[in-house]
């Protein structure tokens, strides 16, 4: 079993957040009855999965329905609440937009910072500089603000420094939002090359047809557990069926 | 919860130094960015607030002649770095929120990368004074490979009591607003304008024991200026054991709290 990277066990994610308004008052009167203004709101409760290296998952879910929140238990950015979740114990590299990139540095500076902090080795950002430029469309803005840049322009920028990585494990967070088709290919094609080396990684995505073109696996969370893991196909039309019913 | 071992396993990873190198330049570019002095102004700052400070109390305070001027921008420095790079780290979980929450960047690394900007400025501030000391006063060469394990000291300092405010601050906002208030305080309980010997004894020992800046400072000046009338290897002493100390008690209580903090920030 030791091709098995991650394992949860009946994992459960616990938020703390307010049950009521917060004021002085308030505050005061539930300290004096002994009682909190918060309460613990359940995001996820008992999944149990297994991803095995090499494998390609997609993560299905409405708007907060808590997918996010397992990125971020799967990479390690959060605690489990409760259960048991082993994760790879070597780096992993999340892809969550544009976070990473900073506004006020030029593109050019932008690409050791944002692939340091992707876990890019230094030799790889020094050597593949100008095709990461290319592969961004970006070699004639290289000392544009990154501010300045458009919203596409720069999940581009982030995208062409991301696919330097070379982790094992790769959690994508709706890395195509804002990308148009041409880039949306050079996507398609890193994720092929990646599905080719055997790496493994999750995908949240709401196209679909990207999902089943890349994964072969999908896990489905809704109403804070996991509704259904299966093959890619399976989940996506019983995901695309309860979407159709409920509008 | 992450035990010591494994998490300084992580932080030892390769590839860590150079993410927080990275971080610190990135910081440090912006933080000069669209200013037309640039750098300079890491120098004009505590040179005019040392400037003005002599001008006001050379008569009350005075050491005697230019080295009084040594004297109070070394405080001015110090105080300006501890101030500004424990005020960065208390509000890492707020200013830098996206980082903490969808990156696996470790946030002792944001946090070092936050102090390493304000550390390089004054280091600068050091450099300054120190040439400046050459011209002026006597300073202690022999002495001088003791500053590094004292600014190593300090920076443990600066991090044990940022990161005690940034997880704490993640529980509460009021502590930031509690960190202004002693801050303001700090500017004068700190022997940046006078000795510990010019103020009443009990104010002394309160202002050397209660305030970690102040061990430091005579240890700085003690190096920098040549003499000062307080004990040296004591207050070398005093110092690196708080600075280190304290960042040993306060890393295994991040450790313990850093996840909860950052879901409450």
């Amino acid at each position: 079993m030791s091709d098995v990277i991650v394992r949860a066990e009946n994992v459960t994610k616990h938020f703390r957040l307010l049950r009521s308004q917060r004021t002085l008052l308030l505050a005061v009167k539930a300290f004096l009855a002994r009682k909190s203004l918060h309460m613990s709101y359940p995001v996820l409760e008992n999944l149990s999965f297994e991803i095995r290296r090499g494998e390609k998952i997609a993560l299905l879910g409405t708007n907060g329905a808590g997918k996010s929140t397992l990125l971020r238990l799967l990479a390690g950015i959060l605690e489990a609440s409760g259960g048991t979740l082993k994760i790879p114990q070597e780096s992993s590299g999340v892809f969550a937009g544009e976070t990473g990139l900073y506004l006020e540095l030029s593109v050019i500076d932008n690409i050791p910072v944002f692939g340091a902090i992707h876990g890019v080795p230094r030799a790889v950002l020094k050597r593949k500089e100008e095709e990461i430029l290319a592969v961004a469309g970006l070699g004639e803005l290289r000392y544009a603000l990154t501010k300045e840049l458009s919203s596409g322009q720069r999940r581009r920028l982030a995208l062409s420094i991301f696919f330097q990585c070379d982790h094992e494990f790769m959690i994508l967070d709706e890395a195509l939002t804002h990308v148009d088709a041409a880039f949306s290919k050079k996507c398609e094609e890193q994720l092929a090359k990646w599905t080719a080396e055997g790496k493994t990684f999750v995908v949240v995505s709401h196209d679909l047809t990207f999902l089943r073109r890349h994964c072969t696996r999908a896990l489905w969370v809704s109403d804070k557990r996991l509704k259904m893991n299966g093959p890619v196909d399976e989940v996506v039309a019983a995901y695309e069926r309860a979407q159709t019913s409920a509008v | 919860m992450e035990t010591l071992r494994k998490r300084l396993a992580r932080l030892c990873r390769p590839g860590q130094f150079h993410l927080l190198v990275e971080l610190v330049r990135a910081n440090f570019k912006i933080t000069d960015q669209n200013t037309i002095l640039g750098m300079t102004w890491s120098l004009i700052m505590p040179v005019f607030f040392t400037a003005v400070m002599f001008f006001l109390f050379r008569n009350r305070f005075s050491t005697g002649g230019p080295e009084y001027a040594l004297f109070i921008l070394i405080g001015v420095s110090t105080i300006g770095f501890f101030l500004n790079a424990v005020t960065g780290m208390m509000n890492i979980f707020q200013s830098s929120r996206e980082m903490v929450l969808n990156t696996t960047v470790p946030r002792e690394s944001l946090m070092v990368a936050t102090m390493g900007n304000a550390l390089i400025k004054y280091a600068i501030e050091l450099l300054f004074a120190f040439c400046a000391a050459i011209a002026l006063a006597s300073p202690w060469w022999a002495g001088l490979p003791l500053l590094i394990p004292l600014i190593a000291a300090l920076c443990a300092l600066v991090m044990g009591i940022g990161m005690a405010l940034a997880v704490t601050s993640g529980f509460t906002r009021d502590v930031q607003y509690l960190w202004v208030l002693v801050s303001r305080v700090l500017l004068f309980a700190t022997p940046v304008f006078y000795q510990l010997n010019t103020v009443s004894p009990i104010a002394g020992k309160i202002v050397y024991y209660c305030n970690p800046i102040s061990p430091f400072l005579v240890c700085l000046r003690r190096i920098i200026i040549g003499r000062t009338p307080e004990p040296f290897f004591q207050a070398y002493v005093h110092s690196l054991a708080a600075g280190f100390g304290l960042l040993l008690i306060v890393y295994l209580l991040f450790l313990r709290y850093e996840y909860t903090a950052v879901e409450r920030s």
